[in-house]
Formats: C-alpha cells, structure tokens, sequence
C-alpha cells in the first residue's frame, strides 16, 4: 500500500493511499447499489478471469489503472468476509432484495442459481479457504430455504430442482 | 487404589489416543488444503489467514439451526447438519494443521534465539498440547452432536489459537524467515 505525499505523481497520476481509493469507491459507486451480495457480484464483475485483475473506468482515471485493481481487490475481500459471516437469514433476505432488482423471479433465480452456482466466480483469489468453503456452504442453505419457502411440498429443496433441469 | 489406577492409566491412554488422532488430523489437513476446489486454496496465495471469530461463530452457530428447525423440513435439517459437520470439521483441521505450523516455526526460531524463558515456553507447550486435545475432542463432538451445540467449546478453540499465535509473534518478527510465518488476526 502507497502511504506517500498525495503531491507526488506518477505517469499523471497523483499517488495516493489505497485506503483512499477504496473509500471513493464505497462513496461513489458500492454506495448506491441496494445489497450487499449485489456489491459482491458488481466488484467481482469487475475482474478479468484471466488475470486476476480488477478494471473500473472511472476509478482508474481518477487514479489509476494499478491503484483502482487494489482498491477493488480489497473491497471485494472485505465484502466476501462480510457475507460469508451472515446469518442464514440475512444471506436469505439479501437474496431476496438482489431479486427484486433483477428483472427476472426469484422462483427463476433460486432455480438458476442452484443449478450453475454461479455465486463461486464471486470468491477472491487470496483469501482463507475455510472462509470460501463457509461462503459457498451458506448460499447452498439460503438457495435451499427459498427454494422450500416458495415450493413446500419440495421433498428436497436443495437438490430437486437441479436434478428435474439436468434431465431437460 | 487399584480402581484409582487404573482410571488413571484409561485417562492417559484416552489423552495419548487424542493427541495421536489430532496430530493425525493436521496431516489431514494438509490433504484438504492441496485438493481444495476454491481459489483461496494456499497453494495460490502462498500464505494463510486465520479465521475470524465472527466466521467461526457463524459455523457453529444455534441461530442458524433454529431457523432450519422452524421450516421442518427434514431433508433442509439433513442438507443444514451435512454442510456445517463439513465446514467444522475442515475449520478444526485447518487451525489444527496451522498451529501445529506456528509451532515448528517457534521451535526452530527458538533454537536461535539467545533469551530463552523456560516458563513462557513451558506455558506455551502446554497451551499447545491443551490445543491439540481440545481440537480432538471437537472433530470427535462434531460428528457426535453436531456443530450447533459445541459453540462454546469452538469459540475456547479460536481464542486458544489465537494466544498461541500471539505468543510465537516475537520470535517471528525476529526471525530471519518472519516474511513466511503464518499471520495472527487481532
């Protein structure tokens, strides 16, 4: 991390701490997203799978390329730590507000989700794997208590959705 | 007398059987971490991040529990109970395997280090031996139990951990090797 003068430049950038950076990006941009797994998914869209790095136009123009990937590395771990220790019901209810915001039903959601677990593209490169197992795990329950909140009579919610759509 | 004997050599055996089963388990560890599915897999990190409280809290969490028991559902309870046995039981490993890292790195820091305090290794030691049989228990409770009813004993475990870590960090930051050494979380 950078902790000099914010006078000095480099290649027309001033140089500032990261801490910085992250903190305009919570301000301008994390800020007006309504959830925070929506911000998970946001900032994780934001990384090139592959090379691990993160691009955010208007961050690293007001910076730079180099500080906006670290500023975005960082809020993407501090955001996944934050969700992987949710409660069962918070996580629940987070899924929940990130349907609402989409335009497709959280009945299409759940279903999709269960099937391509695509919330494991949102796990950060370097991070304890206990903490990415507990993560994935917790989305695993919540997909499974929606799913039995919306179709109760579901023998399995964890499983029977994913097994009716692979046979399609 | 004899009875009193005799209790006392089943409780040795059990600690000797203890210690055996979690210094096995750390080895097992190791295993889990070099197949791991996850990028955060050490092997790509290069370095370890002890779990913090408020996840470990999580994973042995009533409050989680008692929202699945309110759907009654028993296929949810079955899926609940499976996830969380999976993720205790890889967290005892991992904290397991990691101190039993901290300590060798201690030992072999300590055979380098001029100003040796036999009590505050003594006390470390023990501490050490009490985290290793305490971590047997728990991965033996865990699949007995289940997570949700072991919280206190888990939340014994990390703090325990976590003194152990601290106590090693001095000889770490001395250390010629101290950029490998395994952080501490406050």
């Amino acid at each position: 991390m950078n902790t000099r003068n914010s006078h000095e430049t480099y290649a027309g950038f001033e140089l500032v701490p990261v801490r910085d950076v992250y903190e305009d990006l919570l301000r301008r941009t994390l800020s007006k997203i309504s959830s925070d797994l929506a911000r998970l998914i946001f900032i994780a869209s934001t990384r090139d799978y592959n090379t691990g790095t993160y691009h955010h136009e208007g961050l690293a123009s007001r910076f730079s390329p180099e500080k906006a990937s670290e500023a975005l590395e960082l809020a993407h771990t501090e955001i996944f730590k934050q969700l992987a220790a949710y409660s069962l019901a918070a996580l629940v209810e987070e899924i929940e507000i990130y349907a609402c915001a989409s335009r497709e039903s959280a009945a299409t959601i759940v279903r999709t989700w269960q099937i391509l677990e695509p919330y494991r593209v949102a796990v950060p490169l370097r991070l304890n794997p206990t903490i990415v197992h507990v993560f994935v795990s917790n989305i695993r329950l919540a997909l499974a208590i929606l799913r039995h909140r919306q179709n109760p009579e579901v023998a399995d919610p964890s499983a029977a959705s994913r097994l009716q759509l692979l046979g399609q | 007398m004899i009875e009193l004997i005799s209790a006392l050599m089943v409780g040795l055996l059990l600690l000797v059987v203890l210690v055996v089963f979690a210094l096995r388990q750390g080895s097992t560890a190791r295993d889990i971490h070099a197949s791991s599915e996850f990028p955060g897999d050490p092997r790509h990190s290069g370095e370890f991040e002890v779990c913090p409280p408020e996840l470990v809290a999580r994973i042995f969490s009533r409050e989680d529990w008692a929202l699945i028991l309110q759907t009654h559902s028993p296929s949810l309870e079955r899926l609940f109970l499976q996830e969380r046995k999976r993720i205790a039981l890889l967290w005892v490993r991992q904290t397991s395997s990691d101190i039993r890292q901290v300590m060798q790195n201690h030992t072999e820091a300590a055979k380098q280090a001029a100003d040796i305090h036999f009590r505050t290794e003594l006390s470390l030691f023990l501490m050490y031996i009490e985290l290793l049989l305490m971590c047997g228990t728990l991965l033996l409770l865990i699949t007995a139990v289940g997570p949700p009813r072991l919280q206190r004993i888990a939340s014994y475990v990390q703090e325990l951990s976590r003194q152990i870590s601290y106590a090693h960090e001095p000889f770490a930051r001395s250390s010629p090797g101290a950029a490998t050494e395994i952080p501490t979380s406050p």
